[in-house]
């Protein structure tokens, strides 16, 4: 079975480059692929920063073209030089779409004119979210701040990252929100998550993800080959969404 | 054949959870080739009187003697829990000692913890020691439970190299922090239910890969975390692992069964 996995990150290049032959050795067509360095744990990056982590991107990119996609990285905090940077990576670069980690809440108002411009470009938004128990990092959206997201730009496709961390959460606060996708990437590998997403959100919501290089490519496999569904649920969620979403969002 | 380190069964209040009976767990052990499994009572960990759920174990591994395994919990911090492990030992067939001390409320240096892992070394028994069962990221707001402080768990294998402890549900970063203090200590392993990721340095990117070169085969022990986790998740892990057979069988089952006991004895049950 082809797989597309949605959600990898570019840390540093020999980790790349064992990414890709794993994932190639694993039958993977496709990945889509964004470069966030932490300072200091906290995703604030500077212009400066996400525009040398975008350009490493777009090296891998023509490096393993077709096999390597991008997420325009880009900090909300910095408006015209994300709106510059979106323009340049999306259009110039050809990357897929825009990836917001926690540069600030998602329902803060800056986020405002990234997603008109992700709307204009006809491009999805991958935000990371994560509603932890034990308290967050700074800048960190949760899943009821994605809906309210959502619900303010019913015209952007969002990916709500890592199924929101907390899934039970995460399915309960976007259910009815049809313009948000949610991925599957990540440490949690709870038995029944997968099914609980299908049965709310349908199949057709859900895309595979990863988190590599930091977390394990079979666990996230896993998760979707052990889960009770059909092998036409698997299907879609392994590559049949992820293809019509790139497909939709090619420039 | 493969033996499942890290499962249990029994009743759990914040979701329901499948797999969480016999009936259904041999039925995933079956469709999963899954051998033999290491069982302990999961309604122990939040019952007062963790003897209910041993008993119900007790009387899984009677059901089904030749894929059931059974480890007994028991709370040193609860009244009669002497009483408790001598009946699990001596009257019912409990192969080895799963402890939770962050949900049973107690510490490495009380001395009720120290007094039951001299008992355990009496009679020659391994002790699990649970690092999580969940992601504390996910736990219900009434209940937030800590993992286990695993270098003042590393101080208790040392201090105790006659009983065999196995870490379970550590996540790879923790087992990292632990590498020099037991570099050559050998009376522990871990399973590798709860290693998610390598989290951080360049290099290869599979995590079991990553485990074997820091702490070699011989430490490493299968374990799905069943029902909470995708049994399937751990099984891709060691199965399709860029690792040499030798080591992957090693994980899979032959730590396990060095562990248990001898292979005769465990393939004649």
């Amino acid at each position: 079975m082809e797989i597309i996995d949605t959600h990898v990150h570019l840390n540093d290049d020999e980790s790349f480059r064992h990414t890709i032959d794993l994932e190639r050795s694993a039958g993977v067509v496709k990945i889509v692929v964004s470069c966030l360095e932490p300072c200091d744990g906290v995703y604030k990056p500077t212009p400066e920063q996400f525009r040398a982590d975008n350009a490493r991107v777009h090296e891998w990119m023509k490096r393993e073209a077709g096999f390597v996609e991008g997420w325009a990285y880009v900090n909300p905090e910095h408006r015209q030089e994300s709106l510059d940077e979106i323009d340049r990576a999306v259009c110039e670069y050809g990357m897929r779409g825009i990836k917001l980690e926690c540069g600030c809440v998602c329902t803060d108002s800056r986020y405002g004119p990234l997603m008109e411009k992700a709307e204009s470009l006809g491009v999805p938004v991958l935000q990371h979210t994560w509603f932890k128990i034990t308290g967050g990092i700074v800048g960190e959206s949760v899943p009821s701040d994605v809906a309210v997201l959502a619900r303010e730009f019913p015209g952007v496709t969002i990916i709500m990252a890592h199924l929101g961390g907390d899934w039970q959460r995460g399915i309960k606060a976007v259910r009815d929100l049809t313009n948000v996708l949610v991925d599957t990437s990540g440490s949690i590998v709870d038995c029944g998550m997968i099914e609980k997403a299908v049965e709310e959100l349908g199949a057709e919501r859900i895309l595979f993800g990863t988190d590599l290089p930091d977390i394990d490519f079979w666990t996230n496999l896993g998760k979707i080959e052990g889960a009770a569904i059909t092998p036409e649920q698997k299907r879609l969620i392994l590559h049949g969404n992820a293809a019509r979403l790139l497909e939709g969002s090619a420039t | 054949m493969i033996v499942d380190f890290f499962t249990g069964i029994g009743c759990w209040p914040f979701r329901k959870l499948r797999h969480a009976d016999v009936r259904e767990l041999t039925a995933l052990l079956k469709s999963e080739r899954i051998d033999r499994a290491v069982v302990y009572s999961l309604s122990s960990i939040l019952a007062k009187d963790c003897m209910e759920g041993n008993r119900e174990v007790a009387g899984a591994a009677r059901d089904h003697p030749s894929v059931i395994i059974p480890f007994a919990c028991v709370n040193p911090a609860f009244p009669g829990w002497r009483a408790d492990f001598a009946e699990c030992f001596e009257e019912m067939s409990f192969r080895g000692l799963r402890l939770f001390p962050t949900y049973h409320g107690y510490d490495f240096g009380d001395g009720c913890f120290l007094e039951i892992i001299e008992v355990a070394e009496k009679i020659g028994i391994p002790v699990v020691l649970t690092v999580r069962v969940e992601d504390e990221r996910q736990h219900h707001w009434l209940v937030k439970v800590p993992p286990l402080d695993i270098k003042a768990a590393a101080d208790v294998i040392r201090d105790y190299p006659h009983v065999h402890f196995v870490l379970s549900g550590a996540a790879y970063s923790e087992l990292l922090s632990i590498k020099q203090p037991l570099k050559h200590v050998d009376n522990w392993c871990f399973d590798i239910a709860r290693m998610q990721g390598r989290h951080d340095n360049p290099g290869p990117v599979e995590v079991v890969v990553r485990a074997l070169d820091d702490f070699g085969a011989e430490r490493m022990l299968f374990g799905g975390n069943a029902p909470f986790q995708y049994v399937k998740s751990s099984l891709l892990k060691v199965q399709r692992a860029s690792i040499g057979e030798s080591d992957r069988e090693l994980i899979l089952s032959g730590n396990a069964m060095r562990l248990l006991g001898n292979k005769h004895e465990i393939d004649s049950e």
